[in-house]
């Protein structure tokens, strides 16, 4: 129960933190801006855009604090912690961030920096490297800040950079503004469609994303080819993900496969792919499991700035492990030429996968306790790892007993390398759950397999439901009939009274009879 | 007329002849009743004490939907009189000679209360048996409290016979209702629903979804302390659950449902035990005593015997070992009894089919339905026009 609890209050935050996120980064679109116009400009978009959510001239002052005081609570509660349990001395920080360009690099280093005490330290410094090649300040800012006391030399904040920045963004802003605003004199399709594209990378790397997805979004509007619009959806999707807007990601997804159904094979990989770190997110884990594995085709394709073909291993093998049966597993992966090229890039999920199928249970635990840190340290699946191992384990639970009618608890324990007790707790907890059909001797730690009496099972069955049905249908028969008489439960009515004299005439009659029956 | 009641008279005196005579006066009904007006003359020519079955039809006829007021009054008067088990057998009566098929009448109610009061069930089990689902107010003159009152009492008397299913199902009926306001009536059934559905069936369902909306919102806002146990029993934790009852003792106790909640905390116990057979093969004695904070081992077998015995739970105990080993089911489904029942069973869906059969004909010809297909009809036909019209243009 409270793991669905904590599912639930999840989501719940999720969404809250789009919403205040959503609304800083109105804020800090607000607070950057020098230009004038521009200022004005945009708050009147932003209102025609945001429609009824906010009042007219952004939000007041009291909202403002309110929303602050929120959102601190918030990031207070959601603040992330190191994952305890967990031994990460076996990652190799460079050799996993090595595949990934652009802005997803310092994000999941500043992911891995707040769950991994280990290399917590390395990955800021890292972080930090990373940040100053963007524009982004306000971010740079408010990390340094924040973990002032483990970065030892880089405890300053470096201001000369910081101006740098300001002075280039400034500039490059301006010779943006102004080739987009000769393009729209001319009406140059083509200018105008580069124009608002280079302001929305400009955007991205500042760190603006709402105003970023607006440029991408009149970019796309702007052209008809098809190439060139999946290209504007992808810089969008990659703006969404980082602010986790998952109803952007969506739509832009959903308008970027309506483009590609002519297009090349690859960048449908791309797009399918993105579309299973979509549904994982909102934990659609089987929907997500057959993305990955149907991105890989023919040709090979690459979107570094937000996974790599490692990943589409990783997460592909991993979630078909959870949520395929062995049917499937068999026929989308071990058969799946294509996707298994991406497997084998990631050997120890293959050797899991092989020794899960081959029902070499040993090898299937210690594999799946190997690879634990490297997908806990994952942007995406870190969240549901514990869930998807707990699944998995079950899954192997059941398949390891399902070809026998009785099985030793105790070799059983020593295969799933646990103890007796904790086996014996595992298998009744499946069985309660009617996951697994069988029986427990304690006294010998025997499981015994059942044969359902199927027989005697169905005429119970058969036996309830015509019970059940008659029952129903006599109920639902009276409630017709007490509505055509309409009868229902109201306020009572004065009562219609007798005479008194019938009614002492009947007293009289009815303590005769009743004298007469004694 | 004058006939009838000479045979009255020679008849009536010997235990034989009233057999016949009931017969008779079955026969002759159709007389009696036309002579209505003058009943009441002949009524006063019988004497009550000898003539007590010529009475009851005269006053039978004297006025059919009095009659049920006069079960009324019947009933209230023995209850007065504390003789509550001699209105039993006439109001029996006068549900079987007056009760069309499967038909809910007053008298029912009025039959269920006495035989409460009087704690004398057999008669109220054949009538409950029989389950009633045709009403026919303008002729009975039943109103909706009766109807209510007959689920309720009819819901104790299951209760009270440990049929817990069955009170459960009447219960349920009652907070169903078609409903404007909360009644009494239904808040009462409502707190029992709860106790026996435990009992039966181990948990609460969820209300129907025919429930009116009153009756649900107003539910929660009477019945806190009941919901609480609901909740508790939920959680399968016997200690809570029993400091529950005792904090709400005088509330439970008002309501006289303390005995209720009192068997609904052993039954947690037993729940957890069935629950057991279906994990486990063989059990160790001391396992289930700790489990279930039993204390020792003995109490667990003398528990487990209680269960075995009542057929609970099917299980031997090895009390050399301190094991208890579970067997499945042993019935097999194979006898004759079961095909006996099947066949019983299937009769009456047949029957409950033409049921249907019978009351969809009857909506079918009815004035008020055909006159909203017609409407209906027109309208959609209108539409289909008007959408004809715009294709075109």
């Amino acid at each position: 129960m409270s793991n669905e609890n904590k599912i639930e209050i999840e989501k719940e935050i999720e969404i809250e933190i789009e919403n205040e996120k959503k609304i800083e980064i109105e804020k800090e679109g607000s607070g950057e801006e020098s230009k004038g116009e521009e200022e004005k400009e945009q708050n009147t978009e932003k209102e025609k855009e945001k429609g009824g959510e906010e009042k007219k001239k952004g939000p007041t002052k009291e909202q403002l604090e309110k929303i602050k005081k929120k959102v601190q609570e918030r990031e207070a509660a959601n603040e992330p912690k190191f994952i305890k349990g967990a031994d990460f001395s076996s990652f190799d920080l460079e050799d996993y961030i090595e595949g990934y360009h652009g802005h997803t690099r310092m994000e999941r280093l500043l992911f891995i920096a707040q769950r991994s005490e280990i290399h917590q330290q390395k990955a800021l410094k890292m972080f930090i490297e990373e940040v100053k090649k963007t524009r982004n300040i306000q971010k740079y800012r408010k990390i340094v800040e924040k973990y002032s006391d483990v970065l030892q030399d880089e405890k300053s904040l470096d201001q000369k950079w910081i101006d740098k920045t300001l002075k280039n963004s400034a500039n490059t802003y301006d010779s943006l503004e102004s080739n987009l605003k000769k393009a729209k004199e001319n009406v140059n399709q083509e200018g105008i469609r580069e124009g608002n594209l280079q302001l929305g990378h400009f955007y991205f790397d500042k760190g603006d994303l709402k105003s970023a997805l607006k440029y991408y979004s009149r970019a796309k509007e702007a052209t008809s080819d098809p190439i060139e619009i999946v290209d504007c959806c992808l810089a969008a999707i990659k703006t969404a993900m980082e602010g986790k807007s998952y109803s952007h990601i969506s739509s832009y997804l959903n308008a970027a496969q309506k483009k590609t159904e002519d297009l090349d094979i690859s960048t449908n990989g791309i797009l399918k792919t993105i579309n299973g770190l979509l549904q994982l997110t909102s934990r659609e884990f089987k929907t997500a499991a057959h993305q990955f594995i149907h991105a890989p085709g023919k040709n090979t394709f690459e979107y570094p700035e937000i996974f790599t073909s490692l990943d589409i291993g990783i997460y592909g093998g991993f979630l078909s492990l959870a949520t395929f049966n062995r049917r499937e597993l068999k026929r989308n992966i071990l058969d799946n030429e294509y996707f298994k090229n991406y497997l084998e890039l990631v050997p120890e999920m293959r050797d899991i996968i092989y020794n899960f199928y081959e029902s070499n249970y040993t090898g299937f635990v210690e594999g799946l306790n190997l690879i634990k840190p490297r997908l806990l340290l994952d942007q995406y699946l870190s969240s549901h790892v514990e869930r998807l191992y707990i699944r998995i384990r079950e899954k192997a639970i059941i398949q390891y007993f399902s070809p026998y009618l009785t099985v030793d608890m105790k070799k059983m324990a020593k295969d799933f390398g646990t103890t007796l007790e904790l086996i014996e707790i595992e298998v009744s907890n499946l069985i309660a759950e009617d996951k697994l059909a069988g029986k427990i001797d304690q006294k010998n730690k025997i499981l015994y397999g059942t044969r359902i009496n199927k027989r005697s099972q169905t005429f119970q069955e058969v036996l309830n439901f015509g019970k059940d049905y008659r029952r129903k249908t006599r109920a639902l028969l009276l409630r017709a009939n007490l509505i055509q008489n309409k009868m229902t439960v109201k306020r009572p009515r004065k009562k219609v009274m007798m005479g008194g004299e019938n009614m002492n005439f009947m007293n009289m009659q009815l303590l005769n009879l009743m004298r007469g029956f004694n | 007329m004058e006939q009838v009641l000479n045979i009255i008279f020679q008849n009536s005196n010997n235990k034989e002849s009233l057999q016949h005579l009931f017969e008779f006066l079955k026969k002759k009904e159709k007389i009696i009743n036309e002579q209505k007006n003058n009943l009441d003359l002949y009524l006063e020519q019988l004497h009550n004490g000898h003539h007590t079955l010529g009475c009851l039809f005269l006053l039978a006829a004297k006025a059919q939907a009095k009659n049920y007021f006069l079960c009324k009054r019947l009933a209230e008067i023995c209850i007065e009189n504390s003789v509550p088990q001699a209105a039993i057998l006439p109001l029996y009566q006068s549900i079987q000679k007056l009760q069309k098929t499967s038909e809910l009448t007053p008298a029912h109610p009025y039959l269920m209360l006495v035989s409460l009061c009087s704690k004398n069930f057999s008669v109220a089990t054949k009538v409950l048996e029989e389950e009633v689902f045709e009403i026919e107010s303008k002729r009975t003159g039943l109103n909706i409290k009766e109807v209510l009152l007959y689920f309720y009492y009819g819901g104790l008397i299951w209760a009270i016979l440990k049929q817990y299913d069955r009170a459960t199902h009447f219960f349920e009926l009652n907070i169903s209702f078609p409903a404007n306001i909360l009644s009494r009536i239904v808040l009462e059934s409502y707190k029992k629903f709860i106790f026996t559905s435990i009992l039966s069936t181990g948990k609460v369902p969820v209300l129907p979804s025919q429930t009116s909306h009153v009756v649900e919102k107003n539910l929660r806002q009477f019945c806190g302390p009941y919901l609480k146990f609901k909740q508790f029993f939920e959680n399968s934790n016997s200690l809570e659950l029993n400091e529950l009852v005792v904090k709400f003792n005088d509330v439970f106790g008002k309501d006289n449902n303390l005995g209720l909640a009192k068997l609904c905390i052993q039954n947690l116990l037993k729940r957890g035990i069935q629950r057991l057979t279906k994990t486990y093969i063989t059990l160790s004695l001391e396992f289930v005593a700790e489990k279930f904070g039993l204390g020792s081992v003995i109490n667990a077998e003398f528990y487990i015997l209680d269960m075995i015995e009542k057929g609970e739970v099917f299980a031997k105990i090895d009390q050399k070992k301190g094991e208890i080993s579970f067997h499945d089911d042993p019935e097999t489904y194979q006898s004759s009894k079961v095909g006996i029942r099947m066949d019983k069973e299937i009769q009456e869906v047949i029957d409950l089919s033409n049921q249907i059969k019978h009351l969809d004909e009857r909506i079918m010809v009815y004035p008020n339905y055909i006159m909203k297909k017609m409407k209906e009809d027109y309208h959609s036909q209108k539409k289909s026009e008007e959408m004809n019209e715009k294709k075109m243009n």
